[in-house]
């Protein structure tokens, strides 16, 4: 090779490439080498450094890969064979950068939730104890936020430890009346297996009195009469009406509701009449994390979890049945010629419809508001040109078109979610959790290999691991830094401005700490997760284990020998 | 006698080092003759020596300040397999030389 810079450069990869190749066959390297000086064209040249050079890789990804490789090659004579030094400097440079990536807190926020998502895998975890605790501290302390956000917290779906849960929430209303809307996600709690109704049924009463204007305190207290006769088959009827979308009924159903429980009646007029709908959400959401940061208890998976935790809803067949008893009553009012009445009806169920829009913060509630609101709509436009108010039906018109795009917008909008839930976004949270493993895997080799140099001076291993290991840590710090930094920004958002109702970005959130689960639930049918992954475990150390026995034994026998 | 997987490309090394099989070859110029990347000659090279069909040595003196190249020929079996390989396979004609011609 002629000496140009490119040419040294060439010449100084295949000298670095001889590294590459295990002792017995390093002469190889040296073999291509020396070939190389006899080039003097630069492509010949260039194709040669590349061969070589995948030479080298061939033999040192065989060194890894192949069984006692070393006793088969052909050892050839040549130059004298020295074993490269180990590269100190490289390792030391990539430990100091790795242990200063570790003080970014992104890093070791990464860390921590990969951490507790395993945890919380291999470990059923029940946070019921923690709030049982916080809410006693609360308690002999007096703090009234503490005892209502573990009093939202403590019962289950059965109903267990709903009494200590009311007492909290009573003791902390007494101290902070302001805190009342507390009751509605204790009514809320599904008791009906204990029940068939409310253990408590007055918490509806308290809470109409704290907060008349909206509808959802006297649709708590229709939910709990309907919830007492939900084995009745006159109030159920022969035909059920859906939960989730509203459908137009016959006159025998009309019959039906209309002679149902007046106080439920009467509950549902007020809570369609009602100018307010609010289930409470941003209330409860932001007395969560204020108290869980005060009190110390905040990780991102907590923070996060609260967006989704106990968000109870209205009962939706309640809600349908009333609307369409209302529409119902409509269209007998529009076949007697009573139009005013009629479209009075219909507005009733619209407006409820538009407050629930306004009001609602999930995605159930927005789309059964505008089911109502499309509803009700259908049959108010051509009422009104009935009825001469031609521009009113007109602005009519215009609000369903509106109205109707948005749907579209939405429904294309959730695909679209979903479909990069189950794409971009796991792949990105496959690759937070790989790089976590690489670097948690990297430590426990370096950690491996000093309690093996201290006990038995196992230098093949060593060199092997301490030239390797560090750069592994370096590279998987940086590929967690990179990989969970959009993860650090949603929560960063989040806790700036929880009640965005940013759900693609808690989802993405959530669907992270939820790897361990959702890869166990994708590959496996066995039933419990805990087993699942503590076989994967298991097996990996055993594997590990004997490799490691061995390359200690060979790494003795070649000693002995 | 199969001693090492015959490829194509392995068809055409022995063939050119049965050539003239008493001389030492450089690895450069059987790349040259067969027209082998280096990333595909020296494998072949290293399974032939593994399997002792190919004897290696480096050259004794070198000149210029270059270091020693390493030098290749076939063995006596690896002459006498190489012999029956070339009865059993026709060789799957020439490859284009990789660095231009001789």
């Amino acid at each position: 090779m002629a000496d140009t810079l490119a040419n040294r450069i060439m010449t100084r990869i295949l000298t670095r490439a001889i590294s590459l190749y295990p002792p017995q066959t390093r002469a190889w390297g040296e073999a291509v080498l020396a070939e190389a000086g006899s080039i003097t064209e630069f492509s010949t040249a260039l194709s040669w450094t590349v061969g070589g050079l995948m030479v080298a890789l061939r033999a040192f990804f065989s060194r890894l890969f192949r069984r006692s490789a070393a006793k088969n090659e052909p050892a050839l004579i040549g130059p004298p064979q020295v074993p490269p030094p180990l590269p100190w400097k490289l390792a030391l440079v990539c430990l100091a950068i790795s242990g200063g990536l570790l003080f970014v807190p992104e890093l070791r926020q990464g860390l921590s939730v990969t951490f507790s998502s395993w945890r919380s895998e291999l470990k059923l975890t029940d946070e019921t104890a923690l709030w049982e605790k916080i809410g006693r501290e609360a308690e002999s302390k007096g703090d009234d936020a503490a005892m209502a956000v573990a009093a939202m917290r403590l019962p289950d779906v059965e109903g267990a430890r709903f009494d200590e849960a009311m007492r909290l929430a009573e003791h902390a209303v007494a101290k902070d009346p302001s805190l009342t809307w507390i009751y509605y996600f204790l009514a809320q709690r599904r008791v009906d297996s204990r029940f068939h109704g409310s253990p408590h049924p007055e918490l509806a009463q308290r809470m109409q009195d704290w907060d008349p204007k909206n509808a959802v305190p006297y649709l708590v207290e229709a939910d709990e009469i309907a919830r007492a006769h939900y084995d009745d088959p006159q109030w159920r009827g022969r035909r059920s009406i859906s939960f989730y979308f509203y459908a137009p009924i016959q006159q025998e159903e009309v019959a039906r509701l209309r002679g149902r429980d007046p106080r439920w009646l009467e509950l549902m007029d007020r809570a369609f009449e009602a100018p307010v709908y609010e289930t409470y959400f941003d209330r409860r959401l932001d007395l969560d994390l204020q108290v869980m940061q005060r009190l110390d208890v905040m990780n991102p998976q907590r923070a996060m979890s609260a967006y989704f935790f106990n968000d109870p809803i209205p009962n939706l067949k309640n809600l349908h049945e009333y609307a369409a008893l209302r529409v119902a009553q409509g269209e007998e009012a529009e076949r007697a010629g009573q139009w005013e009445n009629a479209a009075s009806e219909y507005w009733i169920v619209a407006q409820f419809g538009q407050r629930m829009r306004l009001g609602g913060k999930t995605d159930l509630e927005a789309v059964i508001a505008r089911g109502l609101q499309e509803t009700s709509f259908k049959r108010l436009q051509p009422l009104l040109f009935k009825l001469g108010r031609t521009q009113e039906a007109q602005t009519l018109a215009y609000a369903a078109q509106l109205q109707h795009a948005e749907n579209e917008e939405t429904r294309t909008h959730n695909n679209s979610v979903t479909q990069r839930l189950f794409t971009f976004s796991l792949a990105s949270a496959l690759l937070v959790y790989i790089c976590a493993i690489v670097l948690e895997a990297s430590v426990l080799l370096m950690a491996v290999v000093l309690f093996m140099f201290a006990v038995r001076r196992a230098p093949r291993f060593v060199r092997f691991s301490l030239t390797y290991a560090p750069l592994l840590l370096l590279l998987s710090c940086t590929g967690l830094l990179c990989a969970y930094h959009p993860y650090a920004e949603y929560y960063r958002s989040y806790l700036a401005n929880p009640w965005a109702r940013d759900h693609e970005s808690v989802w993405n959130f959530l669907f992270l700490c939820n790897i361990p689960q959702e890869v166990h639930n994708q590959t496996s049918s066995a039933e419990s997760v805990i087993y699942f992954w503590w076989g994967i475990i298991a097996a990996a150390g055993a594997i590990g284990i004997w490799l490691l026995s061995k390359a200690v034994w060979r790494t003795a026998r070649h000693q002995h020998a | 006698m199969k001693l090492v997987r015959t490829s194509p490309q392995t068809r055409l090394l022995i063939a050119s080092l049965l050539d003239r099989p008493a001389e030492w070859r450089y690895g450069y110029d059987l790349s040259r003759e067969t027209g082998l990347k280096s990333g595909t000659l020296y494998p072949i090279l290293m399974r032939l020596a593994e399997k002792s069909l190919l004897e290696t040595r480096w050259e004794e003196t070198a000149g210029g300040g270059r270091p020693p190249r390493h030098m290749y020929r076939l063995t006596g079996l690896g002459q006498r397999w190489a012999r029956e390989e070339a009865q059993r396979t026709r060789p799957s004609g020439a490859l284009k030389p990789a660095f231009g011609d001789r």
